[in-house]
Formats: C-alpha cells, sequence, structure tokens
C-alpha cells in the first residue's frame, strides 16, 4: 500500500554550495535532500521510497566545525511504498519454481507464494514452467495474481523487503 | 465478595477454593460481617488467579455475592435479586461482546469468531508508522504522475535524482488502468466512514476495484462483522464507481 509519510531529516550541505543568494542555497538543501532520498532505498517502518512531494519547513542551519558544512533540519512529506500483513495485493509472477512462485508487487520482487500456499494448483514443469488448476485457472511468468500477505520482513543488508503471500481465500488467484 | 458465594451451597457458581474457609466462618456470619470482608479480601486473588476483568465479571454474575446476612433468609429479597440478576445477563453478555472486539489487545482467544478480523485490522493499523496515511493507488498514481511529467524538464539537471523504485511504484499504481480522479472516488466512499470504515479499509477497497459486496467482505474481513450495515451502502459505492469506470471507459474510446 502507498503511505504519506512526513518525515524529518538532517540535511549536509557541502561548504562550496553556500552562496549569498538564498536561492542557490535552497537549491542546495533540495538537491541534497533528494540525493539522500534516491540513495535509502528503503527503510524499515515506512518500506520503499517512492517521491518526494513536497519540502514543508527547512530549519536553521549549523555550521560543522570540522568541515565547515552546513548542517540543515528538513521537514518533508514523501511517498512510500510498504507490504502490510493482511492486505491484498496484486503482482505480477516473475519465477515459477516447483515449490513456489515469485511476485513482483510494486518495488518489491522477493513476495514469495509457497505451493502449500496454493490449494487446489499442480505445478506443471516444462520449458515455460506454470501451475495450473483443476479449473484451468493457470499462473504463469507475467500473471497478474491477486494474493493476501501473511508476512513480511525486511533485510537490512540487502535494503529490501521480503513477503510471504497466500492464494488461500475467496477472490484471489489470476485476475 | 467472594466468601459470600462460597457460603454458597448458594453458590455453586464459586470457585471451590474459598468454601472450606467460607464455611466455617458461617456460623460466625451474623456476629462479625467484617470477617466475610476479610475472606473477600483474601479469597478474590486465588479464585480468581489474577485480578482480571472477566474473573471480576464472574463474581459480579453471582447476586448472593450481594446479599448480606441479615437479608440472607429473607425470600423476597433473594427472589427480587434474582429478577435483577436474570434481567442483567443480557447486557452482561453484551458488554462481554463490545469488551471481546473492542479490546485490540486480547490474543482473540475468547471471541474466535472475531478474531481473524480484529487481528487483520489491528495488523493494518498497527503496522502505519506514525504521522503516516495510507492513499489510495490512484491518488498515488496520480501524484507521481505529476513528478514523472516534471521531471521531462527537471530531468536536464543533473543534480536532480528519483529513487530507483519510483518506476516500479508508478507501474504499480498505474496498473489497474483507473483514470479516475481521487477525490471522486473518496467522494463515492464517504458514506462508508459514518459506518465505522476507517480510511486504511476504503484505500484497500478502492484498490482492488471490487465488482461486487461479496469481493469487498472477502478481501477486507475486518468488515464482516459490520456486514448486515454495510451491505446496502457497499452496494451504492460500487455501482456508482463501475459507472465512473464506464464513463470514463468510452470517454477514453470516444477520443481515441
Amino acid at each position: 500500500m502507498f503511505l504519506k509519510t512526513q518525515l524529518s531529516w538532517n540535511v549536509l550541505v557541502p561548504a562550496e554550495n553556500l552562496d549569498a543568494e538564498g536561492l542557490m542555497l535552497q537549491r542546495a538543501i533540495l538537491t541534497r535532500l533528494l540525493d539522500d532520498f534516491a540513495t535509502k532505498k528503503a527503510v524499515k517502518d515506512i518500506g520503499y521510497f517512492i517521491a518526494v512531494t513536497t519540502l514543508d519547513r527547512v530549519g536553521k542551519g549549523l555550521i560543522s566545525q570540522q568541515s565547515g558544512a552546513l548542517l540543515f533540519p528538513v521537514d518533508f512529506s514523501c511517498i512510500t511504498f510498504k507490504i502490510l500483513p493482511g492486505e491484498t495485493l496484486e503482482g505480477v509472477v516473475h519465477k515459477v519454481l516447483k515449490h513456489g512462485i515469485f511476485l513482483r508487487c510494486g518495488p518489491a520482487e522477493k513476495v514469495y507464494i509457497s505451493h502449500h500456499k496454493m490449494a487446489g494448483y499442480e505445478y506443471v514443469p516444462g520449458e515455460n514452467p506454470c501451475f495450473v488448476n483443476d479449473k484451468g485457472l493457470k499462473i504463469e511468468n507475467g500473471s497478474l495474481v491477486r494474493v493476501t500477505v501473511i508476512a513480511e520482513r525486511y533485510d537490512e543488508a540487502e535494503k529490501d523487503f521480503r513477503a510471504l503471500v497466500s492464494l488461500e481465500g475467496d477472490f484471489l488467484g489470476p485476475v | 465478595m467472594s466468601e459470600k458465594g462460597g457460603k454458597g451451597g448458594r453458590s455453586s457458581l464459586k470457585s471451590p477454593v474459598g468454601n472450606g474457609d467460607s464455611s466455617g466462618k458461617q456460623k460466625k456470619g451474623k456476629k462479625v460481617q467484617f470477617d466475610s470482608e476479610d475472606i473477600m479480601e483474601t479469597d478474590t486473588p486465588i479464585s480468581n488467579g489474577k485480578a482480571d476483568t472477566p474473573a471480576a465479571k464472574g463474581l459480579a454474575l453471582n447476586p448472593f455475592n450481594y446479599i448480606s446476612p441479615a437479608t440472607e433468609n429473607d425470600v423476597a429479597f433473594r427472589i427480587r435479586v434474582l429478577i435483577v440478576y436474570i434481567l442483567l445477563i443480557p447486557t452482561f453478555y453484551h458488554d462481554m461482546d463490545e469488551g471481546g472486539k473492542g479490546d485490540k489487545t486480547a490474543n482473540g482467544s475468547k471471541k474466535p469468531t472475531g478474531k481473524g478480523s480484529t487481528t487483520a485490522e489491528r495488523r493494518l493499523d498497527q503496522e502505519l508508522p506514525p504521522n503516516s496515511t495510507c492513499l489510495m493507488d490512484c491518488e498515488a498514481a496520480e501524484i507521481l504522475q505529476s513528478i514523472q511529467d516534471q521531471m521531462v524538464i527537471l530531468s536536464q539537471d543533473p543534480d536532480i535524482k528519483l529513487p530507483i523504485s519510483f518506476d516500479t511504484g508508478l507501474t504499480y499504481a498505474k496498473r489497474g488502468g483507473n483514470y479516475a480522479k481521487p477525490e471522486t472516488v473518496k467522494k463515492i466512499f464517504e458514506p462508508l466512514k459514518k459506518h465505522g470504515v476507517s480510511d486504511c479499509e476504503i484505500c484497500l477497497i478502492t484498490n482492488i476495484c471490487p465488482e461486487s459486496v461479496d469481493e469487498v467482505f472477502a478481501v477486507v474481513p475486518a468488515l464482516k462483522p459490520k456486514m448486515s450495515k454495510l451491505r446496502d451502502p457497499l452496494r451504492i459505492a460500487l455501482a456508482e464507481l463501475a459507472n465512473l469506470k464506464e464513463a470514463l471507459a468510452n470517454l477514453k474510446n470516444s477520443t481515441t
């Protein structure tokens, strides 16, 4: 689910970007903020960073005595994407394995359905492996599937989320 | 009060722990009413384990807890107490139901029927970080698309960067091909708020684009307890949404 979040960060502006004219300083603060935002791929609490929407407030700068850079406290709003347990998502299949399927839901690529959570579906091996159920519904690479989220976990090392999802429930499955 | 229940040959409801003590002190009941109160203080933790709400309510159930020795033999009084007790039982269970559903910290073991829905809703609300609000996919798509449109000009400046998740996020937000304005969609589902549907649940519903009321309750199980109240408003909202989609599709076909 997409979230709109308000954050407060400290933005470090190098001394060479400081200018007597205020406009260049504001630009420097904004570009540094966008750079920091783009570098941080995701955070455990609020999910994947998608985009900064508004710059709400820029506080007074503090001078770093060692480097001469300025540290500005900045309040801004942004859009993030977080997978919430219990949520219903739609994902695109990008890997079909014997014991399950990997989906891509927005920025999250490690959304996994175990075959245990695909009641009625049987694995069909081959050049283009897929899962098929007795009603003829097919789940293969590129299929859009509606799932419900059982659990999610944040991988700090990779700055990525992994989610375990299920097809068990009404109105879930290939769309 | 538990010891009075212990006097219970009347209190078959009471725990057996206090019975021995209270039967001994029963003979002294008239002499010293305070003794019974002492027993009450000691008995309460023993019989209930923890001073917990259900236990307290369990104690409160026994009307004979409130009978003083002086009126014990007054049959008419006892009959009146029983009548009041019988009248209070439905309200007590109503309160227990509300407490079970409203008790967000419960493990859910008390109310198995409501467990799944309370847990699911609780999880969604729990997982929402502070200073965050839910966005509908169409809302996010509109904002991200406007940023994408501005990037045509902003990309000339190499200092301006977008996160790597931007493109995948925008693709996901636009996946339904739903070109309805978020304000219009919000207005359609606004009446549901009067029936206790939260913003998060409305976002869940609009993101899935359900075609039937049953689909809504399947996708958002937290709404099942309010099914009877929500069925009609949901049906109306989904019909309006379907009309809007059809009108937009016709408009798109006519322009292409």
